[in-house]
């Protein structure tokens, strides 16, 4: 569980997926989503995700091992790229909104 | 008794008293990013609390655990859906379900057994004869597999990249593995440990591939997930142990990253430090090492690395030094001079020993 900080100060998010069986690097290329200049459609997507998430959070899930994989969300909230909120939702407890953002953004850098 | 660690705590270095008062500045260029900083600091600390609890499952208690000798297996199926551990589908000696998956997971479960009993003399994962459980069908089009610490789990794969997960007995060897290390060195998942960790994996399944094969070192291919992908794919398998590096390149998967010697190691914060990439290192030098004795892996080099495993001077935190000293140390009290040598000169092949 994490309290999520307003969206409005968020000005980018970033999604990995993490674990597996192996590190196939053209599968697993993190999504940016640049929340000042996508589209209220996908705004509104990000935003349902996290809200969805934030009640899987963890701090870390890459001790859990076993190949089992994970999201990585971050959310930066400075140009700098030095001030960033970011949890853990191990794949098992994922919301389907947090899959499909990852889905239809494969290709996003 | 636990294992010695170094792990130390992370702490903030700027205390939250300090942060309060930029953020009542009134200044916005000083007050924002300290109002920022507050709230990542206020989310990171509920996290960090609930960071006391266990990352994984318990291993379940052997109430059904068979005699020393005989597997106790389960396999189920999860019909699609992410439930675990779902139907019941084979249980210990019933006859084949006509299900490819439910019965190579069922064959590839009792390869791993054979091997780990008749060579080793381990009575399952924890030595106890924990019954062997696994789910197949796991999700829509789900391409992986894993251990989440009490059981196996299986994709189908999506048909395009990958194929069913069952496919691979090597890849069946490979989790249960997982299991045997949480119950033995519990290596930490995290850089040099964690790579360890998926290299002693990558053996012990090639081991059971090679051993349920009646393979010599000289004899077997020595890679891991051979037939997971798809004919359209250019791709041999997930990892090549004789040539890390090399087991795939194709547009849909990129190129298979993972370095052969300590000179290319990955310095990434990428796949939790390179677990699945720099695990090439330590799998070239027990490919070397198995090769240059010859004879059946599982002896010679492949009795070295369990011993090791099992070795309680095996830290969690072992890099890869520690962890390649240890197995000369090993070598040298119990098989002798020659699998030492042989050892040796794997490990200051791929670079990781002088």
């Amino acid at each position: 569980m994490i309290d999520l900080p307003p969206l409005d100060l968020v000005l980018l998010v970033r999604l990995s997926r993490e674990g597996g069986l192996a590190y196939l690097p053209a599968l697993s290329q993190p999504r940016s989503i640049n929340l000042s200049t996508c589209s209220p459609g996908v705004r509104q997507d990000v935003s349902d995700a996290l809200q969805r998430a934030a009640p899987k959070a963890v701090p870390e899930c890459g001790q859990a091992g076993g190949d089992q994989r994970y999201f990585h969300i971050e959310m930066v909230m400075d140009r700098d790229d030095q001030t960033a909120v970011s949890f853990d939702v191990p794949e098992a407890d994922a919301p389907d909104t947090l899959v499909r953002l990852w889905k239809a953004h494969a290709g996003a850098m | 008794m636990p294992r010695p660690s170094e792990s130390t705590p992370l702490i903030g270095v700027i205390p939250p008293y300090v942060l309060d008062r930029l953020a009542q500045h009134a200044d916005a260029r000083v007050s924002m990013p300290a109002v920022k900083t507050l709230i990542i600091d206020q989310q990171q600390r509920g996290l960090r609390e609930m960071a006391g609890q266990p990352p994984r499952a318990t291993l379940a208690p052997g109430r059904h655990a068979a005699p020393p000798g005989t597997p106790q297996r389960a396999v189920h199926d999860a019909d699609n859906t992410t439930t675990l551990p779902g139907t019941l589908a084979r249980a210990e000696g019933r006859p084949a379900s006509g299900d490819p998956a439910v019965d190579e997971a069922y064959a590839h479960l009792g390869a791993t057994y054979k091997l780990f009993w008749d060579v080793y003399k381990r009575h399952s994962i924890d030595g106890h004869g924990l019954p062997l459980v696994g789910t197949v069908h796991y999700g829509e089009d789900y391409e992986n597999a894993f251990w989440n610490g009490a059981q196996m789990v299986f994709g189908d794969g999506d048909g395009e990249v990958f194929n069913r997960f069952t496919i691979a007995v090597d890849i069946i060897g490979h989790e249960l593995t997982h299991g045997v290390i949480d119950t033995e060195a519990g290596l930490l998942y995290q850089g040099q440990p964690g790579a360890l960790n998926e290299s002693l994996c990558d053996v012990f399944g090639a081991l059971v591939k090679q051993y349920a094969l009646g393979q010599t070192a000289r004899q077997a291919d020595w890679l891991v997930g051979a037939g997971l992908f798809t004919e359209s794919i250019n791709a041999r398998a997930l990892r090549s142990m004789a040539e890390p590096g090399s087991a795939y390149d194709d547009p849909l998967l990129g190129k298979d990253p993972q370095p052969a010697h300590m000179r290319d190691y990955a310095d990434t914060p990428r796949d939790n430090g390179g677990v699945h990439i720099n695990s090439g290192i330590p799998n070239r030098a027990f490919f070397l090492a198995a090769t240059a004795l010859d004879g059946p892996a599982w002896k010679g080099a492949g009795q070295v690395w369990y011993d090791t495993l099992c070795d309680k001077r095996l830290r969690h935190d072992a890099d890869f030094k520690a962890f390649a000293s240890l197995t000369l140390t090993v070598a040298a009290e119990r098989q002798g001079a020659a699998v030492q040598q042989a050892i040796a000169k794997a490990w200051a092949a791929v670079g990781v020993l002088s």
